[in-house]
């Protein structure tokens, strides 16, 4: 029987403060990827960490490990973790929430004298934010997995210009020892790794739930470059028959795309489609008929099979309406990734710890990407849970309660006893 | 009478020469721009004044810049007949759209000079400003201004590019907008007997028929929406499912599909008016990669001469916007309504056309016209109007358009017989 571990909560609360204290901007939270926000934040969690007898260390991507040591050392280790940058100018959560939690969970074992069977180790990832710093997904806990490709060292962050490797040098980490491949992390050394995220988008509140229980990061399809060329002819003067509106063709593209995916959503299949980007071209004019348009189309789902069907109807409707009005549907080069399914016994673990602790819970697809993903392509087994936030993220409005917050991590420091004790 | 008058020939070398010419001074690849009230379309002017004195024209100016070029009659008393279009053009537009009716009318003036003929009423080649409303989102500023019939508040208007305003324009190029302002007039519509604008056809049906002119009995108008707005909320793609999303692009969509689907039904009924969505789009400073788009913009063309029709499609408007609004949770704004109402141009002075094409056996087709041209603010001033379309090749207002020599003197030949017999 495992004894009644709690999270330490008042060193959660103390730490968010510490957190916004050193980090907060004019406006919101800026903690940018291998510069002196995130820097800061590292050292803050650090030296909690230290303080409460972990062990701290940092590999050569610059990742913190604040372990608390098992009596098998050398038995896989639990990983608690999530990434400490933020975007410019956004809230103070997104990310820290988990390495917080993580810290609060070895804090309430330590407190109760818990010595857990294998190491529980909390991870403080570098640079997640792929959007605001440097556009890659997860290269910080991609770095440790041994899983970065030597070319992305060479990628630049979107505000300085300079590479990874530079900015990684700059921290005093090691660039090269990734661009060799080094892991630190894999199968071997880890048996699970578990992210506490704050959700991004309204379902929790709207459906007032606490905690998610993760089913999986969805995979994508996506058009960056999509272009629908027709031909560009006085508003006026030209007759219905003889018009190539691009504008028109690629309006109805993504009406009738819309529609489709309404059709699927109310299968309960669950997935987005977006159009983050649909205009005109900068040629158009108020009296021209558009000669071409443009989108940025991302389609993503836990479940690939649903990204596969509305693809399907992309290529049919692009033809069709291409055939019909003399336009052409350029979709261009496609991007993308693949989904990462949740490891099923770590979301039986989290619901049964839940349903124990009487914390309402629902599972959720991710609707963004976390580096619990890069975890799961490695091969080890990954779980996430997700806190109820007002707001949204990636805005200084973000807005976790830390009722909430306390539900969550009391779900996350039983699972954890459960699995390393 | 018409008989002699219908031997007469235009200039028309010095068409083809003051065509080359105007291309050579407005040249920007690719095609030509002529910017109201600025330097390109000073510069034509310039080119036009030159080719009227040197073949006996008089030229005058008036206080908003439109020139005058004036083969004067015998009677005094008798009513002036007007030529004219305009010499603006859109940025890459092509060299003929607004040109080819001021080069007609000059090489059919220059004709009747060279064959020592003279009308009884005075013929004038009226050169307009500001036609084309990329520049200044007025209708036929230079035409309406002449009239006295500008309002003081488009003075106000900016240009797209320079965001100053038309008075600034105006006075930046010796010009007096305060006569504007103050509704003076340059042109008596009383002392006009009648308004003749050459222009290129902007569609393709002469092509299709096999003309190569048209005359214009109707033009048409419509409602025009410059700036209608979508506003929703911005959301992270990945948090934010079906239900709960509030997408600008999706309620986008909706209206532009559902107008087009209204419109092909008023097209199967045999309705003829157009539909033109140009510029539409997210927010540039705003829209990005994993973000649900919170606002949009569109603007919409809807044109035609078939007022039902019209009427039809503008209810529909404001039914797929309430029902966008209702089902993806947007705001939709569609802005100030600048359109003009279709005009019936006059039946008496196209008749002239008529029978001057007939005398001279050119073949004409008869349709109405899609652009809103000059001659509707004529028109719109109790002048009676008419338009008389060229055929023209790869539309207008981009860099392709292609009008024949050939079309264009037919079209030359139907005003030099119009002026000689005025």
């Amino acid at each position: 029987m495992l004894p009644n571990l709690a999270p330490d909560l008042d060193l959660a609360a103390r730490l968010f403060d510490a957190l916004r204290a050193r980090t907060h901007d004019d406006v919101g939270i800026t903690r940018e990827a291998y510069g002196p926000g995130e820097r800061a934040a590292h050292t803050l969690v650090r030296e909690a960490g230290e303080a409460l007898g972990l062990e701290a260390r940092t590999d050569h991507m610059g990742n913190l490990y604040l372990t608390l040591p098992g009596t098998d050392r050398s038995a896989p280790a639990v990983v608690l973790g999530s990434h400490l940058d933020s975007v410019p100018r956004g809230g103070n959560y997104d990310g820290a929430a988990g390495v917080v939690a993580g810290l609060a969970a070895v804090a309430g074992f330590r407190r109760a004298g818990f010595v857990p069977a294998r190491d529980v180790t909390v991870m403080a990832i570098r640079a997640e934010e792929a959007g605001a710093w440097f556009p890659t997904s997860y290269p910080g806990s991609r770095g440790a997995l041994g899983r970065l490709r030597p070319e992305e060292l060479d990628i630049q962050r979107l505000d300085s210009g300079r590479s990874l490797a530079e900015h990684m040098a700059e921290e005093g980490f090691d660039p090269e020892a990734a661009r060799a491949g080094r892991a630190v992390l894999g199968p071997g050394n880890v048996c699970a790794f578990l992210e506490l995220h704050i959700e991004q988008g309204p379902v929790l509140e709207s459906e007032e739930i606490p905690v998610g229980i993760v089913t999986g990061i969805p995979g994508s399809r996506r058009l960056r470059q999509g272009r629908v060329l027709g031909r560009y002819d006085h508003s006026g003067g030209t007759p219905r028959r003889h018009r190539r509106d691009a504008a028109i063709a690629l309006a109805e593209f993504a009406h009738r795309l819309d529609e489709a995916w309404a059709i699927l959503d109310a299968q309960g299949r669950e997935m987005v489609a977006t159009f983050c980007v649909l205009a005109t071209a900068p040629e158009a004019g108020f009296t021209k008929i558009a000669g071409e348009a443009r989108f940025q189309l991302d389609v993503r789902s836990v479940e690939m099979a649903n990204v596969e069907l509305l693809f399907a109807e992309i290529q049919r409707l692009a033809a069709e309406v291409s055939a019909r009005r003399g336009v052409t549907f350029d979709l261009g080069p496609e991007s993308g990734s693949q989904p990462a399914p949740m490891d099923a016994a770590i979301r039986a673990g989290l619901a049964r710890a839940a349903e124990r602790l009487g914390v309402p819970h629902r599972e959720m697809p991710s609707g963004g990407g976390h580096d619990a993903a890069a975890f799961a392509a490695a091969g080890i087994p990954a779980g996430m849970i997700f806190v109820r936030n007002q707001n949204g993220s990636h805005n200084p409005n973000e807005d976790m309660r830390m009722e909430d917050f306390a539900k969550a991590c009391a779900v996350l420091t039983a699972w954890a006893a459960e699995v390393s004790g | 009478m018409i008989r002699d008058a219908a031997c007469l020939e235009p200039d028309l070398a010095l068409a083809e020469l003051l065509f080359a010419r105007l291309r050579e001074a407005s040249l920007d690849p690719p095609g030509v721009t002529r910017d109201a009230y600025g330097p390109g379309e000073e510069r034509a002017h310039g080119l036009c004044i030159e080719a009227a004195e040197a073949a006996g024209l008089s030229v005058r100016r008036d206080f908003a810049g439109n020139t005058y070029a004036t083969l004067t009659g015998s009677d005094p008393g008798a009513r002036m007949l007007l030529f004219g279009s305009h010499l603006d053009s859109v940025a890459h537009g092509g060299n003929y759209d607004g040109a080819a009716g001021v080069v007609a009318g000059l090489a059919a003036l220059a004709g009747l000079v060279r064959a020592g003929q003279r009308p009884r009423g005075d013929v004038t080649v009226m050169i307009t400003r500001a036609e084309e409303t990329v520049w200044f989102p007025v209708s036929f500023a230079g035409a309406r201004a002449a009239l006295g019939r500008l309002p003081a508040e488009a003075l106000a208007a900016r240009r797209a590019d320079t965001g100053h305003s038309l008075a600034e324009h105006m006075r930046a190029l010796g010009f007096d907008p305060d006569a504007v302002a103050a509704g003076r007039r340059h042109l008596e519509p009383e002392r006009i007997a009648g308004f003749v604008e050459a222009h290129i056809e902007q569609g393709p049906e002469l092509i299709e028929v096999g003309r190569a002119v048209a005359v214009v009995s109707a033009i048409s108008g419509g409602y025009r929406f410059r700036e209608a707005r979508i506003r929703g909320e911005y959301a992270h793609v990945g948090g934010a499912p079906k239900r709960v999303r509030r997408d600008a692009v999706a309620a986008l969509g909706h209206i532009i599909a559902g107008v087009n689907g209204v419109w092909d039904r008023l097209e199967a009924e045999g309705h003829r008016i157009t539909a033109t969505f140009g510029v539409v789009g997210v927010d540039p400073t705003m829209a990005a990669w994993s973000r649900v788009p919170g606002e949009a913009q569109f603007s919409l063309d809807i044109r035609g001469v078939d007022l039902p029709a019209l009427a039809r499609l503008r209810l529909a408007l404001d039914d797929l916007v309430a029902e966008a609004e209702a089902k993806f949770g947007v705001t939709v704004s569609l802005g100030p309504d600048t359109g003009t109402r279709p005009g019936f141009l006059d039946q008496a002075l196209a008749q002239r056309l008529r029978d001057c094409a007939s005398a001279r056996f050119i073949p004409f087709h008869e349709m109405p016209s899609g652009g809103g041209h000059d001659a509707l603010a004529f028109h719109e001033a109790g002048v009676p109007a008419a338009v008389l379309l060229i055929r023209n090749q790869n539309g207008s207002h981009n860099p392709d358009e292609s009008m024949e020599m050939e079309d264009f003197a037919e079209a030359a030949r139907i005003l030099a017989t119009l002026a000689a017999t005025h």
